[in-house]
């Protein structure tokens, strides 16, 4: 739609088939793709020791990508991932699923959903006195869901997400402006957008998603100046030089099909039920 | 051992389900339409009954009352403001406008509560292993009150003079006026008992999960498919569909991956209407 409608799209998803369509360059992502985040939580994971990994996943266009790109980081390290079990949203209980996703005998569960599906999960869990090490991606575990269950449910959850470039320069002013002490990856994420679509339309000197298209990575790449902040860039770009936007929440280079080459993720563990930062990878 | 684990899963996950499922099938009966409305009125009383569990600080059994009773009042008020004046335009337009009352009530609920999940305040229990078997404790009380409720409405159907009105009119309205029972009070009381059930079943689910907004519309399709292989407007009926619903879901992870467990209670109504329009219990095919 958005090609057919010369409408150019930001996106926050991390499905790798989002960036295969047929978008013609009218598509760029500042989330990082499956194989990216599911390659950073495999070495997660391998970092705290485990070689038995079991998902149990929500079905989604992420499920089997993120099972294969999970894979692809395991075994060359002596990891495997010995079940994989895909659920269907909207369930009041998966005990069935997760007695399947046993059956494999895991040392560590990766579980791959939403906030209200991983809830019943860890739940479930629990309930079946399943005290593994369990990973989550960080949207589906935030506080706010946290405080909704028992502190013992949430015991030995580790989360992780694409975080925010927090040492950059472009974080620190995107802070101020937003007014928050500490703006998450996708909030980043969208500040970048706001501040890419104005210097993209600054270069093209026309608002339109064709302009937008073409002219993108001539303001978020390569050998110009680089620049922290719409504001910043628009000044240079006044000044006739070339600019490269680096963001908030990374450096905001895209590939040729749109997706970001690479960011940093950040890892929380949940300790009496609150979420306490681990690491920055 | 892994059957038999399955089914164990499946009848306390239909035994809940029946709940709701026989609040459906009890308005189809007496005033002949699928009320779908049942999905915001499950939310309604799954939030009555967290006010009552967290805010107030009631046990989840007296939580439980407060969910019925409070479900079943806008039952009662949603039917007379809203559907009442659909049932002239015929059983389509009523179920149709069913929906349409679904989503503004499901929205006022998200208006009131906001978005985002909520549990009620209950410790959580490891499961009892019984000869392999795992039961989980709530579930287990989930089950004895969704049985004692469901004996108590068999009973009032049975043996109370207003039960027996309820039934005459689903059976026969035209005979049920002649005789002088007031169609608009039975229809009252219908409306009250099975939205009801249906927050006290939402409360039901919540108390082993979580509740939001949409509680009541993530399973509503596995309740209309419970009613329907039961027998729309048969009560014992809605309780054997529902287990069949349950029980079928679970025992389909033998042959297919979880992520087609709803196709279960799909193919279920298809086979039913196929081969037996009126259902499992069912007297007419409506």
């Amino acid at each position: 739609m958005c090609w057919e409608s010369k409408t150019f799209l930001m996106t926050v998803s991390g499905a790798d088939s989002i960036t295969l369509l047929p978008h013609q360059g009218f598509l760029v992502r500042t989330q990082p793709t499956s194989k990216l985040q599911a390659t950073a939580h495999g070495e997660f994971i391998l970092s705290q020791g485990a070689k038995r990994v079991g998902i149990i996943g929500i079905q989604a266009p992420f499920a089997l990508p993120n099972k294969e790109h999970l894979e692809n980081t395991l075994k060359p390290k002596g990891g495997e991932v010995v079940s994989h079990v895909i659920y269907e949203k909207d369930k009041p209980t998966y005990r069935s699923e997760i007695d399947q996703m046993m059956r494999g005998r895991p040392d560590y569960i990766y579980t791959n959903g939403y906030a209200p599906d991983t809830v019943v999960l860890l739940r479930d869990m629990y309930r079946a006195g399943i005290d593994l090490p369990k990973f989550a991606q960080s949207y589906a575990v935030p506080q706010p869901t946290l405080d909704t269950i028992p502190a013992e449910v949430s015991a030995k959850v580790f989360t992780g997400q694409p975080s925010a470039d927090i040492e950059s320069p472009a974080y620190k002013l995107a802070a101020d402006r937003i007014g928050e002490k500490e703006p998450d990856g996708y909030v980043s994420q969208a500040t970048d957008w706001a501040s890419m679509a104005v210097l993209t339309i600054a270069k093209a000197k026309e608002v339109s998603g064709v302009a937008m298209k073409d002219n993108i990575r001539k303001i978020c790449q390569g050998s110009g100046q680089k620049v922290y902040s719409a504001v910043e860039g628009l000044k240079v770009l006044g000044e006739g030089k070339e600019i490269n936007y680096e963001g908030a929440s990374g450096p905001c280079d895209f590939t040729d099909i749109g997706d970001i080459l690479g960011c940093r993720f950040r890892y929380m563990h949940v300790v009496k039920g609150k979420l306490e930062f681990l690491k920055l990878v | 051992m892994e059957v038999l684990q399955l089914i164990v899963n499946g009848l306390m996950a239909g035994t809940i389900l029946a709940v709701p499922a026989i609040g459906l099938t009890a308005i189809f009966a007496v005033l002949r339409f699928t009320n779908f409305a049942l999905a915001s009125h499950m939310t309604i009383g799954a939030f009555a009954g967290y006010v009552a569990n967290v805010t107030f600080g009631l046990p989840a059994v007296a939580s439980l009352g407060f969910a019925f009773l409070i479900a079943g009042l806008i039952g009662v008020l949603s039917d007379e403001i809203v559907l009442k004046a659909f049932r002239r335009a015929g059983f389509i337009t009523t179920a149709i406008g069913s929906i349409a009352l679904t989503i503004a009530l499901e929205n006022l609920v998200r208006f009131i509560f906001g978005n985002q999940l909520r549990g009620y305040n209950l410790p959580i229990q490891r499961d009892w292993v019984i000869s392999g078997i795992r039961i989980s404790p709530q579930q287990v009380e989930n089950f004895v009150v969704a049985v004692i409720v469901m004996a108590a409405l068999f009973a009032f159907l049975a043996f109370t003079r207003t039960g027996k009105s309820m039934r005459a009119v689903a059976d026969n309205p035209m005979l049920a006026a002649i005789k002088g029972i007031n169609a608009n009070a039975v229809a009252r009381i219908v409306s009250f008992v099975a939205m009801g059930l249906a927050g006290l079943g939402g409360m039901l689910i919540g108390l082993d999960t979580t509740i939001d907004p949409l509680i009541g519309f993530k399973t509503i399709l596995q309740i209309f498919a419970a009613a329907v292989v039961g027998g729309l407007g048969s009560i014992p009926g809605a309780v054997v569909g529902a287990l069949v619903v349950g029980v079928g879901e679970e025992l389909s992870l033998l042959v297919l991956t979880p992520a087609y467990r709803t196709a279960v209670g799909f193919i279920a109504i298809l086979l039913v209407l196929t081969f037996r329009p009126r259902g499992i219990l069912g007297q007419r095919a409506y």
